[in-house]
């Protein structure tokens, strides 16, 4: 590693759809995936990422950049997270799990886990078995029969908004 | 991505269980094969471990019970309609979601008010009077929920040592253990703080014949045996007897002293079981009754929800000044008693949190 000549060290990451991203590698190690491979010198020249696209890849670096910047406080790390995730959507958010669990990144992972859940809460049947491609095998009277045993959950339930 | 994102199951899972208990509930509807997963015992508890739920109230009156949700924000309240109905006397005490109530015909139930399951417990002994102290708790342990229940003879007539009895929710029997090295305090309200793995109530001691203390007993659920805790060194004695309720609050035991209709002390244990970290905090303002009890604190708001005598009310800590709760857009109705609680989707009638 470079530390030790003062000049930081760049990596070179590549997305799934052939972007090439530019980071520091004190930042990109906050992955445990990447600071294997540096570990292992296997990031001399352009590290693959082949589960990550550009468009999250590019979101996941901005993340690494803002979180590697502030020095170490868990309060002033947890409200940058709070707010790197604050107008994400379902879907992106989707993707930045997917993303944070290949990259081994368990602060990130566990930040989007809670936000997901957090949009998730007041949600319809019918929206998170469409947003988790949950398949319905109950019969209809089985569904009513379960329905009607948790009647009161359905109260408060938001109107969907993805279609 | 979008539509049919496939996030691993087992993230999957992981992003369930930091979800409220009511809406796990609700997605209980998705399939049957989330359906079950989420009554497994290893869901259930994660989602015990993760809390995600904000705690609520429950209050009973005679006719039912009623849980508040959503505190801080437009309160509202849920009549939880068991079938067949009964007439609600107390609440004897509550861990991990569940709350155990008694009747005026003094049966004993077990409950989750989220996931409006019910669970009678079978009398410990032929005659059950009210006289008795309650108390339900966790034991670690062992991995068992258990049920104290502690008898004795009619107080003012003959002061006697309780006889104790548990109840193993998780393998359903009762079993005496040994008597209580303590008399019970002839008060009125026989409430129970359940902390620590401990179960806790204000007693009396005697040293010599007719030389009686009060202070505090402490049930470990665990060794099935009695400790006792020291009593904060400046509370008036001849107050426990009838104006003083230990409750927790904050995640630490409390003594409420009820002075008078204006004012009412808290003591608060800030560390459990040293006695020198008691710490008195004096409520002002003009309260309904002189039975306060602190329930839960507000976040952000530097406000307590409190019971006084049929009546919620926020204290606020700054101002020092008292307002009613408003739920369900307007006044409340009269209870009986209120209850903190945090929801879970733990059954009543599993009695562990780790074996199926």
């Amino acid at each position: 590693m470079a530390a030790e000549t003062g000049t930081p060290t760049t990596l070179t990451l590549k997305s799934n759809d052939d972007e090439l991203f530019s980071v520091a590698e004190s930042a990109a190690i906050l992955s445990v995936t990447i600071r294997n491979m540096v570990e292992d010198g296997c990031a001399g020249g352009v590290i693959p990422l082949d589960n990550v696209d550009g468009k999250t890849l590019a979101s996941v670096i901005t993340y690494m950049n803002g979180i590697s910047a502030i020095p170490a406080d868990e309060e002033k790390k947890k409200s940058y997270r709070d707010k790197f995730l604050s107008d994400k959507d379902f879907e992106t958010l989707a993707d930045m799990v997917l993303a944070a669990n290949y990259l081994n990144m368990s602060c990130l992972m566990d930040a989007v886990s809670a936000k997901i859940a957090q949009v998730m809460e007041k949600k319809s049947v019918g929206w998170v078995r469409r947003k988790f491609g949950i398949e319905n095998d109950y019969t209809p009277e089985e569904e009513a029969a379960v329905k009607e045993e948790h009647k009161w959950t359905f109260e408060g339930v938001e109107t969907d908004d993805d279609n | 991505m979008a539509a049919n994102t496939t996030i691993p199951h087992d993230i999957m899972l992981d992003i369930f269980s930091r979800l409220p208990a009511k809406s796990i509930c609700r997605f209980k509807c998705l399939s049957k094969v989330w359906s079950r997963m989420f009554s497994t015992t290893y869901f259930v508890n994660s989602q015990l471990h993760r809390k995600p739920d904000e705690e609520s109230v429950i209050v009973i009156s005679r006719e039912n019970i009623q849980t508040i949700d959503n505190i801080q924000l437009n309160a509202v309240s849920r009549t939880i309609d068991f079938k067949p109905s009964h007439d609600w006397f107390r609440i004897l005490g509550s861990c991990d979601g569940l709350i155990l109530l008694q009747t005026f015909e003094c049966r004993v139930f077990l409950i989750n008010p989220v996931t409006v399951e019910i669970l009678e417990v079978p009398p410990a002994t032929e005659n059950r009077i009210r006289t008795y102290k309650y108390g339900f708790g966790y034991d670690p342990c062992n991995d068992e929920y258990k049920i104290v229940e502690a008898r004795y003879s009619m107080p003012f007539v003959e002061k006697s040592k309780m006889a104790v009895e548990v109840y193993n929710v998780k393998h359903g029997f009762w079993k005496r253990v040994e008597d209580s090295p303590f008399i019970p305090c002839p008060t009125r309200n026989s409430h129970s703080a359940f902390l620590n793995g401990k179960i806790h109530w204000l007693v009396e001691k005697t040293v010599e014949a007719g030389d009686d203390y009060s202070t505090i007993a402490a049930f470990d659920l665990a060794s099935e045996a009695f400790k006792e805790i020291a009593l904060p060194s400046g509370i008036s004695l001849n107050r426990i007897i009838w104006q003083c309720k230990l409750v927790v609050f904050e995640g630490c035991l409390c003594i409420v002293e009820s002075k008078s209709n204006s004012e009412n002390d808290i003591w608060s244990m800030k560390q459990y079981g040293v006695a020198e970290s008691w710490i008195k905090y004096t409520f002002f303002g003009d309260f309904f009754g002189k039975n306060l009890k602190p329930l839960c604190s507000i976040e952000d708001g530097d406000e307590i929800l409190l019971s006084s005598l049929n009546k919620l009310q926020f204290y606020n800590l700054n101002e020092l000044s008292l307002r009613d709760a408003v739920i369900d857009a307007g006044p409340h109705t009269v209870y009986e008693e209120a209850w903190p609680f945090v929801g879970s989707i733990l059954s009543p009638s599993v009695g562990s949190r780790l074996s199926e």
